[in-house]
């Protein structure tokens, strides 16, 4: 009776040893694990490739000793994903804070996410000393999801994040570029 | 000696035969009183429902999802819906986005897992399987979801739950259409112009399954009847409720069209509203200080299983006779309006969707499934019962094997017997709606015929939702505005 329970213990044992939860680190650049979502990954790809474009791009405009000023506009999120758009807009600011081309304007914005209170106040403080510089440029965008039915009864996911930079005194767009991520899933398998 | 030691195994063996049929009672007993402690549970919160408690009923239903079982999606989602209209649209969202997750989980263990799942599934009780609403229940959840957003002024995330309302009817869609035999039936029925129209419709983002553009064209085209035949071959598919939400949201965030008025028009033909307001939207105009006024009234189905005994001859039994196996075929019982029309205003308001025949059609779809896993389970109870009753019969060798048996078939009962009350049970019957252009003092009365009256001022400008959701007569009317 025990030595046949004792294989058991031991592979029950085992199967507990196995199944023990614990927390690791996941390097986000190396992990090789696929979700459904507009995930971070995804996220840090399309805006890093958005940024590229935009400073490569002429039209806009912008140096270290006359950077340009930019606001942000709306961001639409319209996907089947709770996502909150300065997810994608940090990425983008963070680029072209960097390139010292751009300045942005956290007096104007679309969102007051992207505003700072305190630049109002402190303008109350001393109104003559601090002028609000406008915006020369506004960034603006949208992320699409579209779910297209495969022939094996699946869904496609295809994402499309659209950035786009208006010149504000003239109205006319400047630079506007999308990058599309696509994902695939079973039939029956959910989207979000 | 021999004598004694015969009479001293025999007493042994009558006690571990009692000891096992202690443990066997002791395990019926756990087995009934969970069973009616669930279903004292719920109607108790239906009492609650219909004498007006709702903040009772909400507060048991919560507690019922914090008990880790198959059913927390289920309690999940009665809670939610239940805050929803005591009007905490935080904690609505926070429940039914857990429902949501649990479905979503489970959705990914079924279809991810494939021929085990599938088949294990198909041995077990349909109520065995936690709870997975379907097609219309789900637009249902993302609905709710989406009015609770919109209470809070939360626009992004009001458009994310439209967007999944829109991809849950999408789905159901293609399962509903998955399921008739002429997959060229529709194609066949259209004229020349409406095959373009489909083509042209099938070739935009939105129009996802050409089956769905079909209907959705010939909408579009104004040929209400024809739109109407299309959809009646899909039987049980479509939320128009859910759609005209979706649009009017839409439409009046300046979205692009998404043709969702068009499906709501062809789910709905009768209705004149939903037909002005996806013309209005073809023609390109942009609502103005309007306001659409939804009314939910009574409740939807409920289900309910009738008992039935068969008994069986016992070839293992300890007294060799008759055995009896009871089960529960479940079957879906209409429940009366909380009222018969529904004024606002003075303007009458007409009737978006009755819920009744969508919750049958999605119950009689199921149908097959159900009976077929009640008669696989019930043979499953039978042999388990004979293997446990010949088990113990063999002697004492074998006790351990009958515990055991005995064992998995109360934890499998308990597991199967949990969830058979489980329906869409507080949606609403039938849904009402009404459009009109904002009063310039904000004053909304409502008024059901035979009812007391009663009035929501609005605040703000602009176009706007009045959400309004009465379960019963006497139960007080939940509201909700929503600035779009």
């Amino acid at each position: 009776m025990n030595r046949r329970a004792t294989p058991l213990l031991l592979l029950l044992g085992a199967l507990l040893i196995g199944c023990a939860s614990h927390t690791e680190r996941v390097d986000p650049t190396r992990s090789a694990e696929t979700t459904i979502s507009f995930d971070a990954r995804d996220i840090a790809s399309a805006t890093g490739e958005l940024a590229r474009s935009l400073l490569a791009s002429s039209r806009v405009g912008g140096t270290p000793e006359q950077p340009r000023i930019v606001a942000w506009g709306a961001v639409v999120n319209d996907t089947c994903q709770h996502l909150d758009s300065s997810a994608l807009t940090g990425a983008i600011t963070d680029a072209l804070l960097e390139s010292e081309r751009f300045l942005f304007s956290t007096a104007v914005a679309a969102r007051s996410s992207d505003r700072d209170a305190l630049s109002a106040e402190a303008r109350a403080v001393a109104p003559a000393a601090k002028r609000l510089k406008s915006p020369d440029l506004s960034l603006s965008g949208k992320l699409l999801q579209s779910n297209v039915r495969r022939d094996n009864g699946g869904t496609r996911i295809e994402y499309l994040l659209t950035l786009r930079a208006t010149d504000l005194a003239t109205g006319t767009l400047l630079w506007q570029k999308n990058v599309q991520v696509v994902k695939a899933v079973a039939a029956g398998m959910p989207v979000w | 000696m021999t004598a004694n030691s015969e009479q001293m195994t025999d007493a042994r063996d009558r006690e571990r035969s009692t000891a096992v049929r202690c443990l066997l009672s002791a395990l019926g007993c756990l087995l009934l009183s969970g069973c009616l402690s669930l279903e004292e549970s719920l109607l108790r919160q239906e009492r609650e429902v219909h004498s007006g408690a709702v903040a009772n009923a909400y507060a048991q239903a919560a507690e019922e999802a914090e008990a880790e079982n198959a059913d927390t999606a289920f309690w999940q989602h009665e809670a939610g819906i239940l805050a929803l209209w005591l009007g905490h649209a935080p904690q609505a969202i926070s429940h039914l986005a857990a429902a949501e997750a649990q479905i979503n989980d489970l959705a990914r263990r079924r279809y991810g897992a494939g021929a085990l799942d599938t088949a294990s599934a198909l041995a077990l009780n349909d109520c065995a399987l936690p709870y997975a609403p379907q097609g219309p229940e789900l637009a249902f959840l993302n609905l709710y979801k989406a009015l609770a957003y919109g209470s809070l002024a939360n626009r992004e995330a009001l458009r994310v739950e439209c967007n999944r309302i829109r991809q849950r009817q999408v789905a159901w869609f293609g399962v509903c259409a998955g399921d008739l035999p002429d997959r060229s039936t529709e194609a066949r029925d259209l004229s020349v112009a409406e095959r373009r129209a489909v083509a042209q419709a099938a070739n935009k983002a939105a129009a996802q399954t050409p089956r769905l553009a079909a209907g959705v064209a010939t909408a579009v085209s104004t040929e209400a009847p024809a739109a109407q035949a299309h959809f009646a071959a899909l039987k049980g598919f479509g939320n128009a409720y859910a759609a005209h939400l979706v649009g009017v949201t839409r439409w009046c965030a300046g979205d692009a069209p998404r043709n969702d008025l068009a499906l709501a028009a062809a789910l709905a033909p009768d209705a004149r509203l939903l037909a002005e307001d996806a013309a209005s939207e073809a023609r390109g105009l942009r609502p103005e200080n309007r306001i659409w006024i939804y009314v939910e009234d009574g409740l939807a189905p409920k289900r309910v299983g009738r008992p039935y005994s068969i008994p069986y001859p016992s070839i293992a039994g300890h007294a060799q006779g008759f055995g009896t196996i009871s089960f529960d075929v479940p079957k879906l019982v209409e429940r009366a309006a909380a009222h018969r029309a529904y004024t606002v205003n003075g303007q009458q308001l007409e009737v978006l969707m009755e819920v009744d025949p969508l919750m049958q059609a999605a119950f009689d779809r199921a149908w097959s499934g159900i009976i077929a896993r009640q008669v696989a389970r019930t043979l499953l109870r039978v042999a388990m019962q004979e293997g446990g009753q010949a088990a113990l019969r063999a002697g004492s060798g074998t006790e351990a094997a009958a515990l055991l048996w005995s064992l998995g078939m109360t934890v499998y009962d308990i597991s199967t017997n949990a969830a058979d009350l489980r329906c869409a049970d507080l949606l609403p019957k039938r849904v009402w709606v009404g459009s009109m252009v904002r009063p310039a003092d904000g004053r909304v009365s409502i008024s059901p015929a035979g009812g007391r009256a009663f009035n929501v001022q609005l605040r703000g400008s602009g176009n706007a939702i009045v959400w309004v959701r009465i379960p019963s007569p006497g139960a007080t009317p939940s509201i909700l505005v929503i600035n779009l």
